[in-house]
């Protein structure tokens, strides 16, 4: 076997307008994990689609296990025994997990060893054969997993399990995983940190996406840092600290920690009695006995993704009706207005997902901003539009909060992840509000957006407004709420200072471990 | 740099313009001696060489004139249109291609399409008469394109546009024959906004199936379609019920003076006052050209003015581009779907009452040749604006009217109209669907790259920073990986 897995030398890649990698050298080891740390932009994906051929190189070459290879197609890159498993899985819900894995390489009941392709697709499926696989696999990784069971009753966790196991019923033995922690739970991120090192122990190559610093510094061997499309450098993991990495990535000294000044919270602002709000399936997503959010106090809700937080979420904020119970906005009941009403009372709510809720991602950045005053003055005069007022405005706003565009009628589809979302914070923070409803308001931005969210967040706090955050990073929680509340399968487990938890107390709950972490 | 830029892009685009023009009538006496005898049989019935060069001079010179308009109209630097497809030269480019498709058709019959193509044109403006037939013909198809394009804003599939057409020109009908002893100032507005009343009736029913069960706008409106053609049809169907029984057909009594919709020549709107539109008016005698054209003209500035001027435009689009956004905005998507149905189904009744208070006189049964799937094919190769609109009523328009020359003077089967009709909107919607498939993938890969370009080639504010303004980008960047590697190595 050969030392090197894979080389690129002098890799270069254009978009429109864009220098994406810019003469990009690196050698990755075999049989190592290869770390690739840079914040969102500055590169990764971009290389590791040309290595997985979803891009085409413009200079400079690829060496596979040292021979130079012209990868112009995914299928190109699965013969060379190299498989990729997306931030985003691949998967179809309604089949099963052995159904999934044999998904393109299929067995069929056949007699005949070479039959036209037609035929083949027509002759029946030889599941049984394809499960035996699954098991297979699964035992000699180490990757436990039904293979009956439905995609959509499995976990997140498990989920990836499959489209890993994918990637190793198509023989190969380079993996690449694009950001794969940021769906997982602590517990599920360890466990997926042991499959890796059982894949590594095995001899297969593993380059690990990443923006996150500690858990590259767990599971990696190598590290390159990529920034602004340029490599910055690559360091072994003994000489690497959490530091020398971030200021890597940022290209400055970054603040881990956010400082917080004390602020005494007073009244409830917010009050959530016996609170049951169902899901688009009609199955109880939130059943929550009572919590409440005071003035200048940032409560954190943490908690895995998909155990109540969004209908939660969206039952304040109007856009989810609630089944039963009571929502008090300042004393007033608010669980049966709708989101205009809300917003009227003062409630501002930077939503969850911000392509699907927070953007319309076609209307010019300008249209996005009002969205929401838009039917109000100063934007609109009677029945028509004001143009200039919301030029204006638009105007104001992109200064002032650093959203990085060339006009105001630019589409939002047009900007990058963090300056989308800068946009829903300028506009939910220019409303005049009293409770800010921040869900997961940083994810999948980079260190210098989020760096910015969070100060905007501590400034709320301080003019004496009060934020329900609601996140599923822990860190995030952690450095920027008073009060924490753990929220698992729709219901609070358990609700205290932040200072009160510690951090492993606070991933176990969110697994639902209520006994133990009591106990500890 | 901005200024310059623009300027820059109007020059390129105003040189590409002037050359289409150029290549179209640079020889103009050689273009007439090939092309347009006075007497139409002397054109000669196969192929020449000549005709070919001259196809393929108006099909360089409209896509010229595309790319050249579409350089102009490109507003924003950044703003780049979908995959560089852009609106004015996707249609351009259909027609080009439908031309040349239906030339390639009309060969293979051994027909000259020269000869077909500039019948087309003589039987669809040759004179006043067939400008006005042209006209006759534009008037509902704008009115159905507006109403399909404007239900498509909201994200609404309205293919009832036929059936809401159907109704509003049956109940002006009726206002038009019996109600009696009107002005014509009221009488005729009267029959009007019967006619969309019972247009925005017709709509109403899907549009509230729609947003109370969620029923699919499509499957609802082509009933109506056939439940409105059937019922209306019955209803004239017997002297017992309201069919004229002086005559054979299925149709109502004939409309008083007083509701129809003047011709252009008869009468003017400021009568008594000396108008410069005078001239205008005058070649048109004795021809069919009516005011409705003004009225459908109108209609497409005030939708214009609905969808991009108003509040409530704005929130039909949000509910039509992201109705998840709508909803978090505080935008009832229920509210906007029926309301936009309303004005959808109004604007399809005004075309129907149009076409029977200037045309026909009285409601006939099955009168409609498909004015409202006509309009279909108009929102689509209009892209839903509403001058998009206006331009390509005119083109199907023109196609219909002019297809009766082929039919006359020529051999060429007039179908050929509907070939090229169909085949403009497949070129149209052919590169839309192919967009909506790719586009989602395009933007989930370019989502990575996407902050290089917007945080540092275009922020003006990162360039001021630096105290040299002209500083090459490049530069800097490279400058702040030098920091990078500087920290590297402490």
């Amino acid at each position: 076997m050969s030392e090197i897995a894979v080389e690129f030398v002098n890799v270069s890649k254009t978009f429109p307008g864009v220098l994406a990698n810019d003469r990009i050298s690196l050698q990755i080891k075999s049989g190592t994990i290869h770390g690739l740390l840079g914040e969102n932009g500055a590169g990764k994906t971009t290389l590791m689609n040309l290595l997985y051929g979803l891009y085409i190189v413009d200079e400079g070459s690829i060496l596979v296990r040292e021979k130079e290879v012209v990868i112009s197609e995914p299928n190109h890159a699965i013969n060379l025994g190299i498989g990729m498993i997306h931030q985003h899985f691949m998967l179809v819900e309604t089949l099963t997990v052995a159904e999934n894995v044999m998904l393109g390489v299929e067995h069929t009941k056949s007699f005949l060893t070479k039959i036209p392709s037609l035929l083949k697709s027509l002759s029946p499926l030889d599941l049984d054969k394809a499960i035996e696989e699954v098991e297979d696999l699964s035992g000699k990784y180490g990757l436990k997993v039904n293979p009956n069971a439905l995609i959509s009753d499995i976990s997140v966790g498990v989920q990836q399990r499959v489209e890993i196991l994918k990637v190793l019923k198509r023989g190969a033995n380079i993996l690449i995983l694009d950001e794969p922690t940021a769906v997982l739970t602590p517990q599920e991120s360890d466990d997926l940190f042991k499959t890796l090192n059982t894949l590594k122990k095995q001899g297969n190559t593993i380059i690990f996406i990443s923006h996150k610093l500690e858990e590259t510094m767990k599971i990696c061997d190598r590290v390159t840092v990529l920034r602004r499309g340029k490599l910055v450098g690559t360091i072994s993991i003994e000489e690497a600290t959490p530091i020398i990495l971030a200021k890597m990535m940022v290209g400055r000294d970054v603040v881990l920690r956010v400082e917080k000044p004390e602020v005494s919270s007073g009244q409830p602002v917010l009050e959530v009695k016996d609170l049951i709000v169902k899901d688009d399936r009609k199955l109880i997503a939130v059943n929550i006995a009572k919590f409440e959010v005071n003035s200048s106090e940032i409560l954190g809700i943490a908690g895995v993704q998909g155990n109540g937080q969004t209908e939660l979420v969206e039952a304040i904020t109007g856009i989810r009706k609630s089944e039963d119970g009571e929502i008090k906005f300042n004393g007033k009941r608010i669980s049966h207005l709708n989101s205009r009403k809300v917003r009227e009372l003062g409630i501002a709510h930077i939503p969850e997902n911000r392509q699907k809720h927070g953007l319309v991602l076609d209307f010019t950045i300008a249209d996005n901003l009002i969205l929401g005053s838009h039917y109000k003055k100063p934007f609109l005069q009677k029945v028509f539009r004001d143009e200039r007022e919301i030029e204006k405005y638009s105007t104001i706003l992109i200064d002032e909060f650093d959203i990085r565009t060339p006009s105001v009628f630019t589409k939002a589809r047009n900007l990058s992840g963090g300056n989308q979302q800068k946009v829903i914070v300028a506009r939910e923070l220019s409303r005049d509000f009293e409770l800010l409803v921040a869900a997961q308001p940083t994810r999948g931005l980079d260190i210098g957006v989020i760096e910015y969210i969070h100060k905007q967040l501590i400034n709320i706090r301080e003019q004496g407004k009060s934020v329900l955050l609601v996140s599923s990073e822990l860190e995030e929680i952690f450095s920027l709420s008073d009060r924490i509340a753990v929220i698992y399968e729709g219901k609070i487990v358990a609700i205290g200072k932040a200072t009160e938890f510690s951090e492993e107390q606070l991933g176990l709950l969110m697994a639902g471990k209520q006994l133990e972490a009591m106990e500890g | 740099m901005t200024r310059i830029n623009l300027n820059y892009r109007k020059i390129v685009g105003l040189f590409l313009i002037s050359i289409s023009i150029l290549i179209l009538f640079i020889r103009e006496s050689w273009l007439r001696a090939s092309l347009i005898p006075m007497n139409l049989t002397v054109l000669v019935p196969y192929v020449t060489l000549v005709d070919l060069v001259l196809l393929l001079r108006i099909l360089i010179a409209l896509m010229l004139l595309g790319t050249g308009l579409s350089i102009i109209t490109l507003k924003f630097r950044g703003e780049k249109k979908t995959e560089g497809l852009d609106l004015i030269t996707l249609g351009l480019a259909a027609i080009s291609l439908s031309i040349l498709v239906g030339a390639i058709l009309m060969i293979t019959l051994s027909q000259n399409p020269m000869k077909g193509y500039y019948l087309m044109l003589r039987g669809a403006i040759g004179n006043e008469n067939r400008l006005a037939t042209t006209v006759t013909k534009v008037t509902p198809l704008i009115l159905t394109g507006l109403s399909v394009a404007i239900a498509f804003r909201c994200g609404l599939f309205n293919i009832g546009a036929e059936g809401q057409l159907v109704l509003g020109a049956f109940i002006a009908a009726l206002v038009g024959v019996y109600i009696t002893g009107l002005p014509w100032f009221l009488h005729l507005p009267l029959c009007l906004i019967a006619g969309a009343t019972a247009g925005a009736a017709a709509a109403f029913i899907p549009a509230y199936l729609k947003a109370k069960v969620g029923a699919h706008e499509v499957v609802t409106t082509i009933m109506m379609n056939g439940i409105i053609g059937a019922v209306t049809a019955w209803f004239v169907s017997s002297e017992l019920i309201l069919k004229d029984p002086n005559t054979m057909a299925s149709q109502t009594y004939h409309i008083s003076k007083s509701a129809q919709i003047p011709l252009i020549w008869e009468k003017t709107p400021f009568e008594g006052i000396e108008f410069p539109i005078e001239f205008l008016r005058f070649p048109f005698k004795g021809t069919t050209f009516h005011y409705g054209l003004l009225i459908a003209i109108g209609l497409a500035i005030v939708v214009y003015i609905i969808v991009w001027k108003t509040s409530l435009g704005y929130e039909l689009r949000t509910v039509g581009l992201n109705p998840d956004a709508a909803n978090y905005g505080g935008i009832s998507a229920k509210r906007s779907i029926i309301i936009t149905m309303l004005i959808s189904g109004a604007l399809a009744g005004i075309g129907g009452a149009i076409e029977i208070l200037a045309i026909h006189y009285r409601f006939i049964a099955y009168f409609s040749p498909g004015y409202g799937f006509d309009g279909i094919a108009v929102a689509v190769l209009g892209q839903n604006t509403a001058i998009g609109v206006l331009i390509s009523a005119l083109l199907f328009g023109g196609l219909a009217s002019g297809g009766i020359f082929i039919d006359i003077f020529s051999d060429i089967p007039k179908e050929i109209v509907w070939v090229l009709q169909a085949l403009v909107v497949l070129f149209v919607s052919a590169p839309m669907i192919i967009q909506r498939i790719k586009l989602p993938k395009v933007i989930g890969r370019r989502k990575e790259m996407l902050p290089l370009s917007t945080n540092e080639i275009s922020n003006p504010k990162k360039i001021n920073f630096n105290q040299n303004r002209n500083v090459d980008i490049q530069k800097e960047k490279s400058n702040m990986v030098f920091e990078g590697d500087s920290n590297n190595g402490s």
